[in-house]
């Protein structure tokens, strides 16, 4: 019996010992500062620094606020315990299929006044001679019918991520205005185009799928803004030919970007407003980078399911020209390839093989045109892998990403003589209001 | 700062502990944990601090004044004046908003609504010191000489911002005296890792769910179907027991491991099988508070029926309006007092003649939809859950997203379900009566005794690394 109750007492020692010793390890890991990272590649963001003092922020207690989120958020190992924590969650249910995020409602889509694309004649801009339809008709339904695993902001289904579209009235009324008003300031120097990219939710999903989460139709969004344009600004309508080509693997799986050959296929409906002949797809040479893991991952808290299931970036080089330079958010200016090499990169920054990412200002001149021919895309990050298929058309190719430019359109016609503006967004830009002030500023 | 942090964990805690340890006199413990304290208090704001230094000097001093004499009616006056003031500085940051917003409605007046900061854990607190000036008066303890000491006794970081009410009589000693032996700091460090995990894995899981389906939005909150509401409560129901029955897990744990006896607050109240039962095993501090310091005071049972049904009626009503200045606390609250009422008056016989599993879904049901309200930011809201729970906002049964909530969380909604059960109490006497018999039996029960407190640990800090989704009820309150 007493043996009984000293080993009792040895279990209690080793129980105190045990936890003491890992909360001493933890909290000695905690204090290297040395080892805290700075930022997550997997996130794609900067961590939390630590807070600067003010009497303010001491006294009401922000200033402590953010040191418990800057130790949170920087802890040494927090990617593998984040990463471990999802391992864990991953077995809360059934996850085959799974919505992830909050419910949101989205607005009815009125019925908008049909889309005017066809310019004016007293406008002076040439009308573009129809160039062939895709052949639709001929193509393989690639409709995702399966329900995902993650609904909400993001849905998961069959280890593929789609990020879901919620129609706001407000917002793409604000949106319409906002480019009228760019129309109305720059309309009478350049061809003002707008492409509004649909993402792979409205594109890849079957309709009934969407119903059912409440989302919106994407191409009949898009089609509400284009109905409250001015006449003259084109309209480039790629929903439905991205729709037509959804068997093909034209979005990625693990990122909410089109792959090269989805942006083909937009690229293919600009021709048509422009009236150029596009190039054929397989007559481009390509860069593959096997092993890409983008943005759903860090967006679903890394979900294994998109783990599972990694992206290949195939990059098409133009046949021109490869050659661009770059002018960095620092006011530095670099010669770079418009494709690049990213396989000693991150694997989950292999997006950036595409126009070396996202930047202030670019420019491509392709020496094989001398027409004097430019074109200026204003752009998010879907324009990345559109703007290449661009290049084999125009002798100079400016683009710019209009959160972090400050170049203004009569400028640009001024010192580049360009022709042409393409307003490039994401549906989730073009219907909102949060981005009218940066298209505005360029818009000028 | 909350417990469910990295920083508190794996530095204010480890800190704290390693002073308890390295200093050898009571005194010294003292000065220690009350500078512990006050910077865990004042982490939310210094502002506060003098707010708590200040009702903390108040309550000394009318304790001792009390203390001071024997005459009845000086000792009155004085713990009134006491009670009264701290129950003005109470009212005037927890209700100044509420009265103005109500007096608007009716009267126009007053046209601004103060928008006041309530100060964290000030109901606790409050009630702490209430609780300390009346058992002076009572006699039940005598009051403190030091006010360092009673500020210690009122800002304790273990249950100062989330409870329990700890009554100043039942920590006095502990205060005074203390010696952790090694098997009350084993227990500790079970009780605070099983806490930390019941908040940091299965509490804030359980809100995910809760929060996807019953949004703050009313017009979102309109379009979700049947199940989805009726899945929400659910998770929420789960997620409010497992957030605050955590919290003071964590603070009678850390109590252990320090040496400090805080009673339990909370025993298995989803196993009740009256109403009144469910109020003997939930936020008991709460509740013995109100019976010891008003349904007493009031009469109690001791009085005619009318009188008791008035005497309950208040309770409920402050017991309602103490979680929350909003009509739908009130009439939580009120909700209860009906419930208990008809409980010992109307249907007692009724009751007891039913089966006790029969009693038992019945009380679920009305704890159900006493959730509705709770969890309601406005009145409204928990008309929209009430009408869309029977699909009269004509949403329908189900939809994909709460099909897909209920799939992607089927184990964890059932683990987190048999979490609120005595089942993991149950299961640990019965390993520890079968580990009586020796043999392997008794190696693997020492094991887990040895590395579940680590386990807990681990898992909890990969659950609080990055997630930003740490919400805790009742810290509002």
């Amino acid at each position: 019996m007493k043996n009984r109750k000293q080993l009792n007492g040895y279990v209690r020692g080793a129980k105190i010992l045990a936890f003491s010793l890992v909360l001493l390890v933890m909290s000695f890991v905690g204090l290297l500062w040395f080892l805290r990272p700075d930022t997550s590649v997997v996130e794609k963001r900067t961590l939390t620094t630590f807070p600067s003092l003010s009497w303010s922020d001491f006294w009401d207690g922000t200033f402590f606020k953010n040191i418990d989120t800057w130790y949170a958020d920087t802890y040494p190992m927090r990617e593998g315990l984040i990463s471990a924590n999802q391992t864990l969650q991953d077995h809360y249910g059934i996850r085959s299929d799974q919505i992830i995020g909050e419910t949101i409602v989205a607005d009815d889509i009125p019925d908008a006044p049909p889309p005017s694309t066809a310019p004016a004649d007293d406008a002076g801009i040439p009308v573009p001679s129809p160039s062939p339809s895709p052949e639709q008709e001929t193509l393989e339904d690639g409709t995702v019918d399966q329900l995902g695993e993650m609904v909400g902001q993001i849905y998961i289904t069959e280890n593929c991520g789609y990020g879901l579209y919620y129609f706001l009235q407000d917002g793409a009324d604000t949106f319409a205005r906002t480019m009228n008003q760019i129309y109305d300031n720059v309309g009478d120097k350049v061809n003002l185009y707008l492409m509004i990219c649909p993402n792979s939710a409205g594109v890849m999903l079957d309709d009934s799928v969407l119903r059912d989460m409440g989302c919106s139709d994407e191409g009949k969004a898009i089609e509400y803004v284009y109905g409250q344009l001015n006449e003259n600004i084109h309209t480039v309508s790629v929903y439905d030919n991205l729709r037509a080509h959804n068997a093909e693997y034209i979005y990625f799986h693990t990122d909410h970007h089109w792959t090269a050959r989805g942006a083909y296929y937009a690229y293919e409906m600009f021709c048509q407003e422009k009236g150029f002949t596009p190039f054929p797809l397989e007559d481009h040479e390509t860069m593959e980078f096997d092993g890409f893991v983008g943005t759903f991952y860090s967006y679903s808290n890394q979900s294994s399911e998109i783990a599972s299931n990694p992206d290949t970036v195939v990059a098409y080089i133009p046949n021109d020209t490869n050659d661009m330079k770059v002018t960095m958010a620092s006011g530095e200016t670099y010669d770079w390839p418009l494709i690049s090499d990213v396989s000693t990169y991150p694997e989950s920054e292999y997006y950036g093989t595409f126009g070396c990412g996202d930047n202030p200002f670019s420019v491509v001149h392709n020496e094989k045109i001398t027409d004097g021919s430019a074109i200026m895309v204003v752009k998010d990050s879907y324009g990345n892998a559109f703007v290449p298929w661009l290049v084999d058309h125009y002798e100079y190719v400016y683009w710019c990403d209009y959160r972090y430019t400050s170049n203004t359109i009569s400028q640009m016609v001024e010192d580049y003589g360009i022709q042409d503006v393409l307003y490039e967004v994401s549906i989730y830009s073009g219907t909102t209001n949060n981005v009218v002030s940066e298209l505005l500023s360029i818009g000028q | 700062m909350v417990f469910s942090s990295m920083l508190f964990v794996f530095l204010f805690l480890t800190a704290n502990l390693i002073s308890q340890v390295l200093l050898k006199t009571p005194r010294a413990k003292n000065i220690a944990m009350l500078v512990f304290s006050l910077v865990f208090y004042s982490w939310s704001g210094p502002r506060y601090l003098l707010l708590l230094l200040g009702m903390v000097f108040v309550c000394w001093f009318g304790a001792l004044q009390i203390q001071r004499t024997d005459l009845p009616e000086k000792r009155k006056p004085i713990m009134i004046v006491t009670i009264t003031i701290c129950l003005l500085l109470l009212g005037f940051f927890k209700y100044t908003g509420f009265l103005c917003s109500n007096l608007n409605a009716i009267f126009g007046v007053p046209k601004a609504i103060p928008n006041i900061v309530l100060p964290i854990g000030i109901s606790f607190y409050t009630f702490q010191l209430i609780s300390y000036v009346v058992d002076v008066y009572r006699n039940e303890v005598p009051a403190q000489r030091k006010y360092w000491m009673l500020l210690l006794y009122a800002s304790l970081f273990h249950q100062c911002i989330a409870g329990p009410i700890v009554r100043y009589q039942d920590v006095n000693e502990d205060i005074v005296r203390r010696r952790a032996s090694i098997g009350e700091i084993s227990r500790g460090i079970s009780r605070f890792t099983i806490g930390l995990a019941k908040k940091a894995i299965l509490a804030n899981g359980c809100a995910m769910i809760a929060d996807s389906l019953i949004t703050v939005s009313s017009a979102e909150l309109a379009q979700v179907p049947a199940m989805g509401i009726a899945l929400g409560v659910f998770a929420y129901g789960l997620q409010i027991y497992l957030d605050f029955s955590a919290y003071s897990d964590m603070a009678i744990g850390m109590g252990l491991m320090c040496g400090f006896h805080y009673k339990e607050n909370f025993d298995y109240p989803y196993i009740a099988d009256s109403v009144a039962d469910f109020w003997r095993r939930w936020h008991i501090s709460l509740t013995s508070f109100f019976r010891d310091y008003v349904y007493i005071p009031l009469g109690g049972n001791r009085c005619s029926k009318s009188r008791q049904i008035m005497n309950i009626a208040v309770v409920w009503f402050l017991t309602g309006l103490w979680h929350g200045a909003s009509w739908n606390y009130v009439l939580w609250g009120l909700f209860f007092g009906v419930f208990i009422i008809l409980e010992r008056f109307v249907l007692k016989d009724f009751i007891t003649r039913i089966p006790k599993a029969l009693r038992h879904v019945l009380v679920i049901l009305v704890i159900y939809f006493s959730w509705f309200l709770f969890k309601s930011t406005e009145l409204a809201q928990a008309g929209i859950m009430l009408k869309g729970i029977f699909g009269l906002n004509h949403n329908g049964f189900t939809s994909v997203s709460v099909g897909l909530a209920f799939r992607n969380n089927i184990f964890f909604l059932i683990l987190a379900a048999i979490a609120v059960t005595p089942f993991g109490k149950t299961l640990r006497t019965i390993m520890n009566n079968l580990s009586r018999r020796g043999g392997a039996l008794y190696w693997i029960n020492a094991a887990w005794e040895v590395l579940h407190p680590v386990l807990l640990l681990i898992l909890s800090a990969m659950a609080l690394v990055g997630n930003s989704y740490n919400p805790f009820l009742y810290f509002q309150f």
